[in-house]
């Protein structure tokens, strides 16, 4: 499961239009096609469940403050579904510039990110494009 | 148009502005972020008027109820006060009844006015000003005072007083009540996990009370640790409460039974136990009350085993300093 998402992650496979894409669809935006505020509402906690249980990164991610955290997490997924938000690369490069990350943390979160999307049954040419919008910010995050 | 009032100040809202917006070209310093209503930073409660549904939405039913909204997607639709401060309240008790408990623990009942829901806490303040916050565990619907149970420490500035000097008929002042951690009763059919170490009982005994007060239907397992078997106390109440009511299930967890035998007493480590009795928590309400150590692991555990973090309300208990 995880080669052939490695694939979109990495970039190795261009992220190619359905076929059966039919017009209304390519007029919604993806925060829209994939179910809104709603589907940030089911992938939080399955995400932050799998971030808490994955050993290479659980320990950014578990604090004191789990309301808080998922607050984050639910930011950070409305950001990479398309969805309305006002951060700006430097606000990514600011908040994560201190905790010392490398491109395997990064991965971790895509990876993570990648499996709540397969397992909410999400399209794989959707979770491309998420996955995408994830990677966008990759220089940003590590402070490149 | 609607108005905002802020620190007494009374603010037009223009059309379409949020009470973020309007508050910040007011020129006030308001924590914000995201302004997507997803990051919870612009957090207020209304003291006066009903934040619109828009403005509640992915709060906690108990943060709803409290008037909490997010200033960022509040679009008011009549006046608002609003406040970025828990809104406080003292007002004066008079000592009812004192009962000493095992396990050190005072269980003091006071005569107040207040108005609060049980789990909630409040602040108790001695004439010189010395403050200690302290669960309720009365039920404002059922009885008469404010229960509260006080862990004596043997170097416990407030807490030794209490146990020595604070006499039934003494006044007391009491402020609050303060927390969100206490019974929702949206989904009755819903079960419940409590779990307490210590003194986080007494919270717990005024949540189970109040769920079946309001005909909560489905089960109820409370559990709570101890170090000892001695250090149990209000034992014989959640005896006789389980004995009425057949939803509720009680097991007091200890380390070392020492031999005792009880049919629902159990050995072992508090989460342990909650984590092999229940391995699958989706769909429950949770309900940790008690160190900050134990009940920070223990919602963690929760979390991981199912329960949305939503429905798992805590009560952290911190050493005074």
């Amino acid at each position: 499961m995880f080669a052939k998402l490695k694939a979109f992650f990495t970039g190795g496979e261009p992220a190619t239009e359905s076929t059966t894409t039919t017009e209304e669809t390519k007029m919604a935006s993806l925060f829209e096609r994939i179910g809104g505020e709603a589907a940030v509402d089911a992938a939080v906690e399955l995400f932050y469940r799998k971030v808490l249980a994955d050993n290479r990164i659980s320990h950014f991610f578990d604090s004191v403050d789990m309301a808080g955290q998922l607050q984050k997490q639910k930011t950070f997924l409305t950001m990479v579904f398309g969805g309305p938000n006002s951060y700006s690369g430097k606000d990514m490069r600011e908040a994560h510039k201190h905790m010392n990350l490398t491109e395997e943390h990064f991965n971790a979160v895509i990876e993570n990110l990648g499996a709540t999307l397969q397992e909410l049954g999400v399209a794989e040419s959707d979770i491309a494009e998420i996955a995408g919008i994830g990677m966008s910010v990759k220089d940003e995050v590590l402070n490149k | 148009m609607s108005t905002v009032t802020f620190e007494n100040d009374t603010i037009e809202v223009i059309e379409g502005d949020s009470v973020l917006e309007t508050l910040l070209d007011a020129g006030y310093d308001i924590p914000y972020s995201c302004q997507a209503g997803s990051c919870h930073c612009c957090m207020m409660q209304a003291t006066a008027g009903t934040p619109p549904p828009d403005a509640q939405r992915g709060l906690k039913e108990t943060q709803k109820q409290q008037g909490f909204f997010l200033a960022c997607q509040c679009r008011p639709e009549e006046d608002l006060a609003v406040t970025l401060e828990v809104s406080r309240n003292t007002q004066s008790a008079i000592v009812a009844k004192k009962q000493l408990e095992p396990g050190n623990v005072l269980r003091l009942w006071l005569k107040c006015d207040l108005n609060y829901r049980a789990g909630q806490f409040v602040n108790l303040i001695r004439k010189d000003g010395l403050t200690r916050s302290y669960s309720l565990a009365s039920v404002a619907e059922i009885d008469d005072s404010l229960e509260l149970h006080i862990r004596i420490f043997a170097d416990g500035q407030f807490s030794q007083w209490a146990s020595n000097s604070l006499k039934v008929g003494d006044e007391i002042d009491v402020e609050g009540p303060f927390g969100e951690c206490y019974y929702v009763s949206t989904n009755p059919q819903q079960p419940l996990l409590l779990a307490g170490t210590g003194t986080g009982l007494s919270p717990l005994y005024g949540i189970i009370r109040d769920a079946i007060r309001q005909q909560h239907q489905g089960p109820i397992y409370l559990y709570t640790g101890a170090r000892s078997v001695q250090s149990l106390y209000l034992q014989d109440e959640l005896k006789k409460l389980v004995s009425e009511h057949s939803l509720l299930t009680y097991h007091p967890v200890v380390q070392d039974t020492e031999g005792h035998t009880d049919d629902v007493l159990l050995e072992g480590d508090l989460s342990e136990v909650v984590q092999k009795r229940h391995p699958d928590l989706s769909g429950f309400a949770v309900y940790l009350c008690g160190s900050e150590q134990r009940v920070t692991q223990l919602r963690k555990q929760c979390f991981l085993a199912g329960a949305s973090m939503r429905d798992i309300h805590v009560d952290l208990f911190t050493p005074a300093s």
